[in-house]
């Protein structure tokens, strides 16, 4: 029996894997494309070709180091399209000199027109603020239970 | 070559360990060929990852063996009382030849040469009833512990060995008397 036992582990050992129908491949082939008949930039990127993903995750990752460190990048690859690119970004660079030119000249007010006499403007805020509490109590007291 | 390309080489290269690991769970070889499609397609959706990583086998291997388990759960409350028959009847399962059912046409060649033990083998091995061949298959060809196949099954540990036990002697009688499958009818 024990040799029986091992003779069955035998077998099934040296049992080779079935042989597959000749129609599996053509099945798995026309489902696959009936799956997906999109060209891989019609696909989620997790689905592109892996070297489409190396290449295009390494322009992300460039474009944003070139942002931070404010290289000009498309200098280096294309003056023609560096320039058409910062003729994009005028009106953008046009209203960022504004907000800048408008901070300016507040700073310039506060510093020369209301910092030197922002202490008295303070005093005199709470003085005012007292004098109208204080008039306030004297007309409640002065006109009690009328209503 | 193109992604197409490659993937059909690959579907050439693997082919042969997913549908045989499919057939031999589902003992049905249109199943295991359903079964083997949807496993490459799932391989498809991520084959950007899988042809570069070097356990690309275990993966098919593990999704076919699961895939083949959900299968089997549409017939698992059938298989699980005609497995609590089994185990409940006197002097436990009924003979393996009352099990047997008609070779696949696929099989006829095999049946006709009769002198080959390992294809005789392989028949038999996909006429055991699931409750037997599936636990059988998983420990002898997939190398997983009866724990596992429990868990995997559902079942108890004491039913896995049973199984296992019933199905290995089964096999056994084939390889003893070889005899005891050819003209047997269908049941």
């Amino acid at each position: 029996m024990v040799d029986l036992d091992r003779e069955l582990d035998r077998q099934l050992q040296r049992l080779p894997d079935p042989q597959p129908p000749a129609t599996l491949l053509p099945r798995v082939l026309a489902a696959v494309g009936d799956l997906d008949p999109s060209p891989w930039y019609a696909r989620p990127w997790m689905a592109w070709p892996r070297a489409l993903q190396v290449v295009s995750a390494t322009v992300v990752v460039l474009a944003i180091a070139a942002f931070v460190t404010d290289a000009p990048v498309l200098q280096w690859i294309s003056p023609g399209l560096a320039s058409w690119f910062s003729g994009m970004l005028d009106p953008f660079q046009s209203f960022g000199r504004l907000v800048s030119e408008a901070s300016t000249l507040a700073r310039v007010f506060w510093h020369v027109w209301l910092q030197p006499i922002a202490v008295y403007l303070a005093a005199v805020f709470v003085l005012v603020s007292l004098a109208v509490a204080a008039a306030l109590s004297l007309v409640n007291q002065l006109t009690p239970e009328q209503a | 070559m193109t992604d197409v390309e490659r993937f059909e080489a690959f579907v050439r290269e693997y082919q042969g360990m997913v549908f045989g690991t499919a057939v031999r769970l589902l003992g049905n070889p249109t199943e295991a060929e359903d079964v083997s499609q949807t496993v490459f397609l799932r391989a498809f959706q991520r084959f950007g990852q899988l042809e570069s990583s070097a356990s690309r086998a275990g993966w098919l291997k593990t999704v076919t063996t699961n895939l083949c388990l959900t299968h089997l759960t549409r017939y698992r409350a059938r298989w699980q009382f005609f497995s609590e028959v089994d185990a409940s009847l006197p002097g436990g399962s009924p003979s393996f030849e009352a099990s047997l059912v008609a070779p696949p046409v696929e099989d006829a060649e095999a049946e006709d040469a009769g002198a080959d033990q390992g294809a005789r083998l392989e028949h038999a091995l996909r006429a055991l009833p699931d409750h037997q061949r599936v636990p059988l298959v998983l420990f002898h060809f997939e190398r997983q512990s009866y724990q596992h196949i429990a868990v995997a099954l559902g079942v108890s540990l004491a039913k896995v060995k049973t199984d296992i036990h019933r199905g290995r002697e089964a096999l056994k009688r084939v390889l003893a008397h070889p005899a005891s499958l050819k003209g047997q009818p269908a049941a």
